[in-house]
């Protein structure tokens, strides 16, 4: 939105600008065109007239000379007598002497007969042989028109002689007739054409006969072509324009003759072009001026607008607490000024109403806010909850008020988080006493449920709580609780100036006493309460109690724990695992011969002699987990009990000859074991396996599984009948590699806070670790061997590590044998010892040891056997743990049984069983097992749909670890496609 | 009167016609069908183990000869059952032979010569099963009712693989080592022969025989 503002307001400016200047220098440019063009043209009329002004001016003269040697020629009898009888001599001898009298020494004198028949013919005084056509032709025009004079334009041999023609009669009787030529040289027209200040030219028959030097050399085209009528036109001609008329020497007939004028046009056109360049230089400032003003006047102009939009913004999104600068004083100002106001008021809203929010509970702000500031209240069925910190009063003597205040503080922000988790209200704190009510002022179905949740979260934060403490020696904090259900009365109560919403009455008097009753660490509530609150609390009846103020004894109990609910995930699973079967019977019906793989389709590189082979082939799983609590082995919901675990790996394989073989696998999925909110993409393999002919020596280096226990040769493989690993592979225990406990004491009670330790805890051996090493390996007919060093420890992540230099120094040493005793027996035993501790996150480690130093050591033995269609295979595990500040190494012991049993061609079903068992560890107050030992039991139904393609399900069920840690269980789906 | 002549001189006819219907009886007009097949393979294709515990570095996927037989089911020619049942036997790691042409109904027995366990399977269409796994000197069998083309694995050893081609009629042949093969018996006529190999696309050729006389066939496939 802020773009457009930018786009549609400075544009219109910038058009408006341009548009205004644009217009202002088009029109001025027409007005000088136009301009121009008149003055050319009045130019060019004035100089044509001039020049055949001074021309015909020039004519008269010439006529008038000729008229008079015409005259005396034309009219004496002498002449006319000897023309008459033909007295040649006598006519030659007049002629000549009238010439030199005339002193006209270039005039052509002809004399014909009346029948036109030449007599004398003259140039200057001498004869000329012949008479010139254009003579002949007008003394016979003469002759037989009548006509007494003649006038017309002749060239003889290169000048141009203006002609008259006169008739010579005697009594009316035609005599004969004479010709005067007259030449009109070029200096004569050079110099009329220097008056004039024009280019002139005579054309006769399509030539210029006589005209300006420049006329007749540069110009006489242009000259030549001009035409006969009076009309200009401009011509580029030597370099500048000229404007070019031509006018015709006789009458109106241009054939005869035209005059052909040139008038220079340079003179005229040059102011207008210095105007014309003026204008377009004027111009071009004026348009760069224009976008110059007109950006600056846009942005002065978006720039504050913009401003406020983004300001506006941020309001919508709640910020407050912000100004727009008003820095000019029009119009933009002040509403920058209205709109600073506005959030000034804003804010100051905000603050009261979270002032309020914190002197009152939120729902209570609400109601109040809303305007419910009656006094007066309504009767109501809630829960109330008492917590009372035992010997607040004696622990905090001598303390400084600071410190007293602080304790305070930090235990009340635990207990009123414990409250607000499950949606109840604090509605006081008296001292070291805090009281919340669950039902009120906003009513709840479940409000007993959830008092007694709050309560029992409490305790555990008090637990918590006391953990610190003892770790810093302090003493720990004992908390008392009470909590009761019932009818109440609720409302505003207090005076109209100060009002409280509280409740009243006697079930909360009651839950103050049994609070008041409640040791250390116990959560009193009446019976009634704890059947309202349903059958996931567990309670232990204390029997009857008399309270003061109350007649009758009172059913107190006092709450142990409540049961994890199960999530109604699990439908949600079910409808995927049979989606899945549906969608696997599609595949089904179309394979028959198999559906095919990378490789059949030719997706692969076999070099001619077959001994170098890349292929490339993957694997698609579809999984899917429904959990009925958070947690179950590695794999992790998301709460909502319903995990989606989709998993791509791509394998290249190379094979160079028989005996090298390299493989690298890239792998995307939610994590190694999936995880809600992870999605990832690694590589997962990448190794070199060299291999003599037998098999008997393999040697392995890169990234590659790790070759510990009986499983990883199974996992992801149509041979493993299960989703999930063997509980040994797959169950996380309190051991975290980023923490160091700082005493045995303070590690034993790990066990009991699992939503710190758990879901970073390690497997006693992860499902499969992915680690860089270097292995030897072989088969020698029933024996086989391998032996690894690993960059990791048995139970780490995959992905834990980095590639730690250090690290290389220390590797995991991972020895196996296995033994086929026969077809249908093999054992195998395993071991793998190195450290196991990541970079600290808590705790340190004592200041003569490494991180190198603590080792992790398992050993595990295993039992296959197969016959039919029924295998079986067992693993037992023992696992030890070198662990900082702990003297006696934690130990666990592990095993796993397994049978799979082939119902018909491709469908198969399986049993497993699981068990950890945690070995105890010595404390000061005797051993302890140092986790709670767990059992998991599982079923599983398998179909293969083809070679590379297959379904499975399974179901596992975990039994409870302790009273935090309920039993859980796992439905889970996967769908294989190898391709 | 009329009636029964008409009745009976009916019959005759019918019977006549019945009796001079020639029936495709054997050794009436056979010929012989022979040929060598080229098959242009590509080098055996290898794979190795993924994870630890496979044996050595890589192996190479068993060698399939040829298989050469008639398309759909030949009037007359119902395959008659073997007398000894067949067998495809595991034998060094590898089936025994690698292709079998069978007919169909016929069993098949999967005897393992090894001295660890095989477990045969195939999820064609054809057929579908998964014998398990049996000690040297066992074996197990299979019915295969169903007419086409059956792929045989073995679960453990990934590199065994072998062919089991149920046919509707009783001319067939594998092609042998140096791909020749020859069918004997086959009644005059025309018939659509498939040459096929798992790795290579089939041949279908129109084959005339001659009573007889000897046709060639000869066929490559890429």
């Amino acid at each position: 939105m802020i773009g457009r503002i930018r786009q549609s307001f400075a544009l219109k400016i910038f058009a408006w600008l341009l548009g205004t200047v644009g217009a202002l220098l088009v029109v001025a440019f027409a007005v000088v065109r136009s301009v121009t063009e008149t003055q050319v043209a009045e130019a060019s009329e004035r100089a044509a007239q001039n020049a055949s002004f001074l021309f015909t001016q020039l004519e008269e003269i010439r006529r008038q000379e000729v008229a008079r040697v015409a005259g005396l020629l034309g009219e004496g009898r002498r002449t006319l007598a000897a023309l008459d009888e033909g007295d040649v001599a006598y006519l030659a001898g007049e002629v000549a002497y009238q010439i030199d009298f005339f002193g006209l020494p270039d005039i052509l004198v002809a004399l014909t007969d009346a029948r036109g028949e030449p007599v004398v013919t003259l140039h200057g005084q001498e004869p000329m042989d012949g008479v010139p056509i254009g003579l002949q032709k007008l003394a016979e025009r003469v002759l037989a028109d009548g006509a007494l004079e003649v006038r017309g334009y002749e060239v003889v041999g290169d000048t141009l002689y203006s002609v008259r023609t006169t008739l010579i009669e005697e009594g009316g009787r035609a005599i004969g007739t004479l010709s005067l030529a007259l030449p009109i040289p070029d200096a004569e027209v050079e110099r009329i054409g220097e008056l004039v200040g024009v280019e002139v030219c005579f054309v006769v028959e399509e030539r210029c006969v006589a005209g300006t030097a420049a006329a007749r050399e540069g110009l006489s085209e242009e000259l030549v072509s001009a035409g006969g009528s009076d009309e200009a036109r401009r011509v580029e001609a030597l370099g500048s324009a000229w404007s070019v008329r031509a006018q015709p020497l006789i009458g109106d007939d241009p054939a005869g003759g035209r005059r052909a004028i040139a008038v220079p046009l340079g003179p005229v056109l040059a102011p207008f072009q210095r105007i014309t360049r003026a204008l377009i230089l004027g111009g071009a400032l004026a348009l760069l001026l224009s976008v110059v003003v007109g950006g600056a006047l846009s942005r002065g102009l978006t720039r504050p607008v913009r401003a406020l939009v983004e300001a506006t913004g941020r309001v919508a999104r709640g910020e407050y607490d912000l100004e727009v600068a008003a820095t000019t004083r029009d119009e933009l100002g002040t509403l920058a000024a209205a709109f600073n106001d506005m959030t000034r008021g804003l804010l100051l809203k905000e603050r009261m109403q979270a002032v309020l929010n914190k002197v009152v509970s939120r729902d209570v702000a609400e109601e109040l806010l809303q305007g419910n500031l009656e006094l007066g209240g309504e009767n109501r069925r809630v829960t109330v909850l008492f917590a009372d910190i035992r010997g607040f009063s004696s622990l905090t003597d001598g303390m400084e008020p600071q410190r007293v205040i602080g304790l305070l503080n930090e235990c009340m922000q635990r207990l009123s988080d414990a409250v607000d988790a499950e949606g109840g209200v604090v509605d006081k704190y008296v001292g070291d006493e805090l009281m919340a009510v669950f039902g009120a002022p906003v009513a709840q179905e479940d409000d007993a449920l959830r008092a007694l949740s709050a309560a029992l979260r409490m305790q555990e934060a008090m637990a918590q709580l006391n953990v610190d403490r003892q770790a810093r020696g302090e003493p720990p904090i004992g908390l008392g609780v009470g909590v009761n259900s019932g009818v109440v009365v609720a409302g505003n109560m207090g005076s109209n100036e100060r009002l409280n919403y509280t409740v009243l009455g006697d079930a909360v008097n009651l839950a103050a006493r049994l609070c008041s009753g409640a040791a250390a660490g116990e959560i009193l509530a009446t019976r009634g309460c704890v059947v309202a609150a349903g059958d996931r609390v567990t309670a232990r009846t204390l029997g009857g109690r008399a309270f003061k103020g109350f007649s009758d004894e009172v059913e107190v109990v006092s709450v142990e724990r409540l049961d994890q609910q199960p999530t109604n995930g699990r439908g949600a699973s079910v409808g995927v695992t049979v989606l899945l079967l549906a969608m696997a019977c599609g595949p089904r019906a179309v394979s028959g011969q198999g559906l095919p793989t990378l490789r059949e389709l030719g997706v692969e590189y076999v070099s001619r002699s077959g001994s170098v082979q890349l292929a490339q082939s993957g694997q698609l799983d579809l999984e899917t987990f429904s959990f009925s609590a958070d947690r179950f082995g590695l794999a992790v919901g998301n709460g909502e009990g319903l995990l989606l675990a989709p998993r791509l790996r791509l394998f290249t394989d190379v094979f160079v000859g028989d005996h090298v073989y390299a493989l690298v696998e890239l792998r995307g999925d939610r994590g190694d074991a999936p995880r809600a909110g992870e999605w990832d993409a690694r590589l997962e393999q990448a190794f070199v396996r060299l291999g003599n002919a037998t098999g008997s020596l393999t040697l392995q280096a890169g990234l590659f599984a790790s070759p510990f226990g009986s499983y990883a040769q199974r996992h992801l493989t149509p041979v493993d009948p299960f989703v999930r690993p063997p509980l040994i592979y797959d169950d996380r225990t309190m051991m975290c590699a980023g923490i160091a406990p700082g005493s045995t004491a303070g590690f034993l009670t790990w066990r009991d806070r699992p939503d710190e330790f758990r879901d970073i805890g390690a497997p006693p051996a992860w499902g499969v670790p992915y680690q860089w090493g270097a292995m030897v390996a072989g088969t020698r007919g029933r024996l086989g061997y391998r032996l690894a060093a690993m960059n990791s420890a048995p139970s780490s992540e995959p992905m834990a590590w980095a590639w730690e230099g250090e690290r290389l120094r220390h590797p995991s040493l991972v020895a196996g044998l296995g033994i086929a005793l026969s077809p249908e027996l093999s054992l195998g035993a395993s071991y793998n010892r190195g450290p196991w501790l990541e970079e600290l996150k808590r705790g340190k480690l004592p200041s003569d040891k490494g991180r190198w130093d603590y080792l992790q050591t398992l050993v595990s033995v295993d039992a296959t056997w197969v016959r039919g269609p029924v295998m079986v295979r067992a693993e037992a595990v023992r696992d030890q743990w070198d662990v900082p500040n702990i003297v006696q190494a934690p130990v666990e012991l592990g095993g796993s049984l397994e049978v799979q049993a082939d119902l018909a061609a491709g469908f198969f079903a399986a049993v497993r069983g699981g068990l950890l068992d945690f070995r105890p560890v010595d404390d000061t107050a005797g051993p302890v097992d140092w986790d709670y030992d767990v059992e998991r039991y599982e079923a599983s139904l398998g179909y293969r749909l083809d070679r590379n393609a297959g379904l499975l399900a399974s179901w596992a069920h975990k039994t409870g670890r302790s009273t935090l840690e309920g039993s859980e269980s796992l439905l889970a789906a996967r769908l294989w496609w190898a391709f | 009167m009329r009636r029964a002549l008409f009745g009976a001189a009916t019959l005759l006819v019918v019977a006549g016609v019945v009796m001079t219907v020639p029936t495709r009886a054997e050794g009436q007009g056979t010929g012989v069908v022979e040929g060598v097949v080229t098959l242009h393979l590509q080098p055996p294709r290898r794979s190795a183990g993924r994870y630890p515990g496979s044996a050595t570095a890589s192996r190479a996927v068993q060698a399939v000869p040829a298989v050469v037989f008639v398309k759909g089911a030949v009037a007359g020619a119902r395959p008659r059952l073997p007398a000894t049942p067949p067998t495809m036997a595991q034998q060094d790691t590898g089936f025994v032979p690698a292709a079998l042409v069978v007919p169909v109904g016929a069993t098949v027995s999967f005897p393992n010569g090894d001295p660890f366990f095989h477990n045969v399977f195939s999820y064609s269409a054809t057929a579908r099963f998964d014998l398990g796994r049996y000690p040297r000197g066992e074996t197990k069998e299979v019915t295969f009712d169903k007419p086409g083309i059956v792929k045989v694995y073995c679960e453990v050893h990934e590199f065994m693989r072998a062919v089991v081609v149920v046919a509707e009629n009783q001319f067939h042949a594998v092609a042998d080592a140096g791909g020749r093969f020859r069918i004997q018996g086959v009644p005059e006529g025309t018939y659509t022969f498939v040459v096929w190999h798992p790795d290579l696309d089939p041949v279908e050729r129109q084959v005339r025989v001659t009573a007889g006389g000897t046709t060639r066939l000869d066929a490559e496939l890429r």
